[in-house]
């Protein structure tokens, strides 16, 4: 089974490596150490998942790469800053707007003209399925729809860098599951770059090249295993020996840190 | 369906609580028609009056109107100044308490003073009764945006003015009506509260001047009929507000939802 400790990506995806966090650390004002120094370098159209129990640092690490909170210490350094989109746990819908004006409401925010927007709301809420419901508002959609308009939404501004925190974390096994095949769908026609964040090490293996296993107290990078899995993947991967047999190991890398 | 479910329980409370009362007045009270007067008596004070009742009501209406048009004004207005900053909050906000806690009776010497005996002392005292509830509300609604909305609008530049526009303010809307619900009433009973306090300085009065005639005269029905008035005048206020608030809320809030849907 490969994995490695180094923290660089793999050959294949690394060339350019548009994402260089060297050395970033956050001490919160109360004094607790959220994050330690951590180097990590993550390759152009790379999926990467960060993983580990609450308070392991994962959540402010991607809010440091999104530029919602800044580091302590160290850089990221990302080669196109404008064309970040941060996906939160919670779908952050506006009640008010339909689904097709939420679809919208980053490219107003950048000051997208109005026919493009509407072209670019569109194509996003045909590629999660949501066509048809541009005129239905929030309420009226269920869980994984909200995620999906949530997803449609981030995928409108056409991102280079795609950040997620928790995004499936709310939703029943099914639709997850759903919503993985989905969005490994999406990034292999769009081509973007992913940082994904989750609690659940099963999900963290099936989405991704590389799995950041995090530990709490202070939160810091304790080991990154490669996944040696082909994409496009399928469902059937989650039953086979393999798969399962990865989750183990990262299984009792967890359970370590647990004790 | 729905009008039947909505309408039938109030309109059964309605007739139960006139029968309580035409009993109360036929058994208990008999022929002192002065303290408790029948509901037909007062029915037809009402018409025997209506010139006086009609002109009174448009006068309050027109007090209580200003009134709760200024408090909507300087309620909203000052909410969204306290909103920009937690210093202005601070600063102000406790001034905004003062104003609703301070007794008006109290002070309604001082506005007189200022303002003279006229209608314009009415709206005063209208407006401060009103405006309080206006500006607490908007301000929690303001204030009580989501941290990842507020994070998403600052991840794409968003400026203030953005932000006040398409999330703050949106967002607050549910709550500046439960404000103005609550101030539709209030402006009414500040209009009549006032009324009472200065009189109507030798001009034709509103309703509250004219119930102080009436008690005088001993006229309990035409008195009767008047409150009456007021409280419908009131309930009227209320209404607008709350239709105005339903057509721009139900697409979205529960509040305007209808259960069924």
């Amino acid at each position: 089974m490969a994995h490695q400790d180094a923290a660089s990506p793999p050959a294949a995806v690394s060339a350019a490596a548009p994402i260089r966090i060297s050395g970033v650390a956050k001490t919160f004002p109360n004094g607790t150490e959220a994050l330690t120094p951590v180097d990590l370098r993550i390759g152009e159209g790379e999926f990467v998942t960060l993983l580990g129990p609450s308070g392991c640092g994962k959540s402010t690490l991607l809010r440091i790469i999104a530029g919602l909170t800044e580091p302590s210490a160290g850089t990221v350094e990302i080669a196109d800053e404008q064309s970040r989109a941060f996906v939160f746990q919670d779908p952050t819908l506006l009640p008010w707007r339909t689904v097709d004006r939420n679809a919208q409401l980053l490219l107003e925010l950048e000051g997208v003209a109005k026919p493009e927007r509407r072209e670019r709301a569109a194509a996003a809420l045909d590629k999660v399925g949501l066509k048809g419901f541009e005129k239905s508002y929030p309420r009226n959609l269920s869980g994984g729809m909200r995620m999906r308009l949530s997803l449609a939404r981030a995928l409108a501004l056409r991102p280079k860098f795609f950040l997620m925190d928790e995004p499936f974390s709310a939703l029943d096994e099914i639709t997850r599951e759903t919503l993985q095949d989905e969005l490994l769908r999406i990034w292999a026609e769009e081509g973007f770059t992913s940082v994904f964040v989750t609690h659940n090490l099963y999900e963290a293996v099936y989405l991704s090249h590389r799995v950041v296993v995090m530990s709490p107290r202070p939160g810091r990078v304790e080991r990154i295993f490669d996944i040696p899995f082909a994409y496009p993947r399928s469902p059937d991967l989650r039953a086979t020996p393999e798969f399962t047999a990865l989750g183990a190991e990262i299984a009792g890398c967890l359970r370590e840190i647990a004790q | 369906m729905r009008i039947v479910r909505n309408v039938v329980p109030p309109l059964a409370v309605f007739v139960l609580v006139v029968g309580a009362w035409w009993l109360m007045a036929a058994t208990v009270y008999g022929s002192s028609n002065y303290l408790l007067p029948r509901p037909n008596a007062v029915l037809s004070a009402a018409f025997d009056n209506a010139g006086t009742l009609w002109s009174g009501l448009r006068i309050t209406f027109v007090e209580a109107a200003s009134g709760f048009v200024l408090a909507i004004a300087v309620g909203m207005l000052g909410a969204i100044v306290m909103s920009l900053a937690k210093p202005l909050e601070r600063s102000f906000y406790p001034y905004a308490v003062l104003l609703q806690t301070v007794p008006i009776v109290a002070v309604a010497p001082v506005i007189v003073l200022w303002f003279g005996y006229n209608q314009t002392s009415v709206i005063v005292i209208a407006f401060m009764i009103s405006v309080f509830p206006i500006l607490n509300n908007t301000l929690l609604g303001l204030l009580s945006a989501d941290r990842n909305h507020l994070d998403l609008f600052r991840m794409h530049k968003a400026s203030r003015a953005t932000q006040f526009r398409k999330l703050r303010l949106p967002g607050a809307l549910p709550n500046v009506f439960a404000g103005l619900r609550v101030s539709a009433g209030l402006a009414v009973i500040g209009a009549i509260v006032g009324e009472f306090i200065i009189g109507s300085g030798g001009q034709e009065g509103g309703l509250g001047v004219k119930v102080i005639f009436a008690q005088s005269r001993l006229a309990t029905a035409l008195l009767f009929a008047e409150v009456l008035a007021a409280t419908l005048l009131g309930f009227a206020f209320f209404l607008v507000v709350s239709v105005l608030g339903n057509r721009l809320l139900r697409s979205w809030h529960e509040s305007a939802m209808r259960s069924d849907s």
